[in-house]
């Protein structure tokens, strides 16, 4: 998953997923138009979520470059009375924004996996750094749990009938050949 | 392909959300190492496929490149299985909560240890694993002498232990990695075996290796107990360790006939516990291998293949399960989640509740 995820077209795919303009949003917000996009398990998955876990699945407090926000109960607001509707034009940008922090979020906790793993470059040769230290099981299992509820809201997003419309409807770019084969690796 | 410049790019967008940790070359992280060259990652993702060749069999020759690295670095392969060996333990004893370092605390040595995880693993099988269950089981079990997290806690480190004994196998025969492997699962079955006769076998029964004819056996080396009156327990398998009864020819796979309703089967069976039984009666050498695999008691099912296009194939089949109308009807406590898949086409499934379920495809 670690070197999935830091291959650079698994990179290059959340980089322009993240560099998707708000004016290319709205653009797939008018092709939407009424249409709505019913995902049950996406919603209820949503919807049984607290706001503090979802607070830790998107982390806003360590995003650097400002990115949109996802809002928990705009993305749940209409599936209550219209039967699990999670995507439609009033959260193309909250669906994008969740997609987005998740992956973030699983490079981060996979990048703190490698940590507590000890994982670097050369980590195989035994003649390079034999004084390291031995990966605590502690570390790791900490990480793990932080990772695990990130890996399940991600696997969550990644099957969801609102991320393969998301895709359809973004701008071409994201279509590419490339992009596609990437994001395939990565999710 | 883009340039070196643009590659930058990625690697500088997402520095700075995994600051606290250092973020690996991308080559450096590749088995290979350096020795990985860009065309090789490029070809990891595709690239020179034919435009309208199917997705899945894009994915698969992917796969198969990137599985090419690790044929030719076989070491780092049998590392990076055990390394994620300990990442499935690690999962399974998550719920478990191993809190503290005790483990200099303990006085029955490692016998009881795994007694004790055997019989987590038992309750996990029966669905009445909670922490608090196991916790119970363990002040039962060591007349509360012994503080749960701190058997908890040495689980972890008696399955490190045998994982780096393992290790050792690496050097004697480095070419052969199925060979390895294969040593590295009889070498912890043994262990566990031998630490449970050590414990008493009037306590822990074992299905014993050798069945009588027509009498099937519930996986290698798993254990069959009742913890909740151990008393019962003898070296005639309980009740429900009894042979499973399977329709005949239900369950014959061949060749690349994994119908969806006939791997829906499978996992019943699994779940039912008569996995070598299926065994038996397929004559499909993958499955057949795939079943050989699961020694370990704590619930894997491995696909072992060379065959990496069938193995996609057979992962997408698997997955496809999952979110289809066979699926829905399979039990509810069957709680899938796909928690991950990596470049080494390595697919696991975790199972929330009760047993795990990993398919590994190599």
């Amino acid at each position: 998953m670690h070197r999935r995820i830091f291959n650079w077209a698994s990179l290059g795919f959340i980089h322009n997923l993240a560099k998707i303009s708000s004016a290319a949003l709205k653009g797939v917000e008018e092709k939407l138009g009424d249409h709505l996009i019913v995902d049950r398990g996406l919603w209820t998955y949503l919807r049984n979520l607290k706001p503090s876990q979802f607070d830790n699945l998107i982390s806003p407090a360590w995003d650097p470059h400002g990115l949109e926000v996802p809002d928990l109960s705009s993305l749940i607001a209409l599936g209550e009375a219209q039967s699990g509707v999670v995507y439609h034009k009033d959260t193309v940008i909250h669906f994008h924004g969740l997609l987005i922090h998740l992956l973030l979020n699983y490079a981060r906790g996979l990048a703190r996996l490698a940590t507590a793993y000890r994982w670097k470059s050369g980590w195989h040769d035994k003649k390079k750094g034999s004084n390291d230290p031995l990966p605590l099981t502690s570390d790791i299992i900490k990480v793990v749990d932080d990772l695990f509820p990130i890996i399940r809201g991600l696997s969550v997003v990644t099957h969801s009938n609102a991320l393969a419309k998301h895709f359809r409807e973004c701008p071409q770019k994201m279509r590419s050949r490339h992009i596609e084969t990437s994001s395939h690796l990565l999710l | 392909m883009p340039a070196e410049d643009e590659k930058q790019t990625y690697r500088d967008f997402i520095t700075p959300f995994v600051v606290e940790a250092e973020v690996p070359e991308v080559k450096a992280a590749l088995p290979g190492g350096s020795n990985v060259s860009d065309d090789q990652i490029d070809s990891c993702n595709g690239e020179g496929e034919d435009e309208d060749s199917e997705e899945y069999l894009e994915m698969a020759r992917a796969q198969a490149n990137v599985a090419q690295y690790y044929s030719s670095t076989s070491t780092l392969q049998v590392d990076s299985l055990f390394r994620e060996w300990i990442f499935t333990f690690v999962s399974h004893v998550r719920a478990m909560r191993t809190l503290q370092n005790h483990v200099k605390q303990l006085s029955r040595g490692p016998d009881l240890i795994i007694k004790f995880y055997l019989v987590s693993v038992k309750r996990e099988w029966d669905d009445i694993g909670s922490w608090e269950d196991m916790k119970k089981s363990i002040r039962e079990l060591t007349k509360g002498e012994i503080e749960p997290e701190a058997v908890a806690n040495a689980c972890i480190m008696k399955f490190e232990e045998t994982i780096r004994s393992l290790r050792g196998l690496q050097k004697s025969k480095p070419n052969d990695l199925r060979l390895r492997t294969n040593a590295a699962r009889i070498l912890i079955k043994k262990g566990l075996l031998k630490a449970l006769e050590q414990a008493g076998q009037s306590e822990v029964p074992v299905v014993p290796s050798k069945l009588p004819k027509g009498q099937a056996s519930l996986g290698i080396g798993r254990p069959v107990m009742d913890n909740r009156d151990a008393s019962s327990a003898t070296k005639e398998p309980p009740k429900e360790a009894q042979a499973v009864a399977i329709p005949p020819d239900d369950l014959v796979f061949t060749g690349n006939q994994h119908s969806e309703a006939n791997l829906a089967a499978l996992i019943r069976q699994f779940l039912d516990g008569g996995l070598e039984e299926i065994a038996k009666r397929t004559k499909d050498k993958r499955l057949q291998e795939l079943i050989a695999v699961c020694s370990l008691p704590i619930m894997i099912v491995t696909i072992l293949t060379a065959n990496f296009v069938t193995a996609a194939t057979a992962t997408r089949r698997f997955l496809t399960i999952l979110s289809s109308p066979v699926y829905e009807s399979l039990p509810k406590y069957l709680d899938f989640n796909l928690i991950g898949t990596t470049m080494t086409s390595v697919t696991m499934l975790h199972c929330e509740a009760t047993p795990r379920v990993e398919l590994r495809v190599y």
